[in-house]
């Protein structure tokens, strides 16, 4: 049989894991739950900056490498380099500590950055 | 410690020559691509001729047993530190159990893996550079084995996290020549008279490519034929890195960091010292252009070179000095 605190602990699952419905089969007793429909709500979505670490100009990809820069859409990888800060002749690594995709990009490529400058924003999966 | 891997032969340790013996014959070794492991050398913190590993021959790969502080420089060759792509020019902290791992060269053709106070090797008259034909320096006088294990002089870390990197040293300095070839500045050498006026036309305007006879010792370039006036014996004198002779045949060799120190083919030219880190990273098949100068313009070309690993230097420093407060 199941109970209603049964239904209150998969609840809690479903709503800790998003999911929107849910059912499960025993013997011939059935049940399903659906969370109620929210039209027009996004999916639950959060937004991360990516920051400067350092001064210096913004560099799109590694003078060497000749990578494209990233644009709206592009997915990161958590602890991937999402560009440079060239002070001089030295380069600093600007490091995502999120995996997600890109929202928006804050700088054009060439400009200054102040340290604690955001560089991009991702939508992090929840 | 650092473990080598791999069975990829020619890789030895080098740092910025073992200079003052040619005296005794003893030639002066050192990285063939100094400015590479200079490089390095400033984004680890290091003394600007502190012992690397050069890797001639790629793949290449080594595990570290120990946290550490290293920088690749040179050739880009796809290095990955485990799954994770390193950037070219580049220092970072690596962990005990990570492997390091060459690949073929997208360009140039000499990697160098520099660490943290340079590699511990005893140093031999002045050099812990490997000295090959003679069997001293280095890792026991020879090229790097498989199973070979290599300390650091420092093992605490003075990177920022994530690492830095260093601009590309060509793109810093002045382009030299146009196109695809590589383009080194050359001085007239004590023989340069003898030689026909065809020959000096042609050592300034001819493509002069890398065979692959061409390794530390030196280049044994192909291109039209140099000839002499009449021909001439010469004793053996003194040969420095850098001197393009021309034996019978007319197929000049430059002369580089493993020559011999003597020799009797007549000297069409001398590479400046400026410029021999450009050489070692020309590929066998590549074509070389020779720029004539003069005594001045090479003195020059050295001090603007100091210059701007001066200016690595000290930017490097400040970097990681900055790096460090912000991290409080």
């Amino acid at each position: 049989m199941i109970s209603i605190d049964d239904l209150d602990r998969v609840l809690g699952w479903m709503l800790k894991d998003q999911l929107q419905a849910l059912e499960v089969s025993e013997g011939n007793a059935r049940i399903r739950l659906k969370m109620a429909d929210r039209p027009g709500m996004p999916a639950p979505r959060v937004e991360a900056k990516v920051l400067a670490r350092g001064l210096g100009r913004f560099l799109v990809a590694h003078p060497r490498s000749g990578e494209p820069a990233l644009k709206v859409g592009d997915q990161v990888v958590a602890g991937g380099i999402v560009g440079f800060i060239q002070n001089d002749a030295v380069l600093l690594p600007i490091v995502s500590a999120h995996a997600g995709q890109v929202s928006e990009v804050h700088v054009a490529a060439g400009s200054l950055l102040g340290f604690g400058a955001p560089v991009l924003t991702l939508m992090v999966e929840p | 410690m650092i473990e080598v891997l791999s069975n990829s032969a020619l890789a030895t340790i080098q740092d910025g020559g073992r200079h003052g013996y040619y005296r005794d014959g003893v030639s002066r070794s050192g990285a063939m691509d100094g400015v590479a492991v200079a490089v390095g050398n400033a984004l680890l913190g290091n003394d600007r001729d502190a012992a690397g590993i050069e890797i001639p021959m790629l793949p290449f790969s080594v595990r570290f047993d120990t946290g550490l502080d290293i920088a690749l420089t040179g050739a880009d060759c796809a290095a990955h530190l485990d799954d994770v792509a390193l950037q070219p020019d580049w220092a970072i902290r690596v962990h005990a159990s990570q492997v390091l791992k060459l690949s073929a060269p997208k360009s140039g053709c000499r990697a160098y893996l520099c660490v943290g106070g340079g590699v511990d090797v005893p140093t031999v008259l002045g050099s812990r550079s490997t000295q090959l034909r003679e069997g001293f320096g280095g890792h026991e006088g020879r090229m790097l084995q498989k199973g070979d294990r290599l300390a650091a002089r420092r093992t605490e870390s003075v990177l920022p996290e994530g690492g830095m990197g260093a601009m590309p040293v060509a793109a810093l300095m002045p382009e030299l020549g146009q196109g695809a070839n590589v383009t080194v500045r050359v001085l007239p050498a004590a023989e340069y008279e003898l030689f026909r006026p065809e020959a000096h036309d042609a050592l300034w305007s001819g493509d002069w490519a890398v065979t692959p006879q061409s390794n530390r010792a030196g280049y044994r370039l192909a291109g039209p034929e140099l000839q002499l006036i009449t021909p001439i014996e010469l004793r053996s004198h003194g040969v420095v890195p850098g001197v393009i002779q021309v034996p019978p045949g007319g197929q000049p060799i430059i002369q580089l960091a493993d020559a011999a120190t003597m020799g009797g083919y007549p000297k069409i030219g001398t590479v400046i010292e400026a410029d021999l880190w450009r050489l070692a990273q020309a590929r066998p098949g590549e074509k070389l252009n020779f720029q004539q100068v003069s005594y001045e313009d090479a003195l020059a070309a050295r001090h603007e070179l100091d210059r701007c690993l001066a200016s690595i230097e000290a930017m490097a420093m400040r970097v990681r000095a900055a790096a460090k407060g912000w991290s409080r």
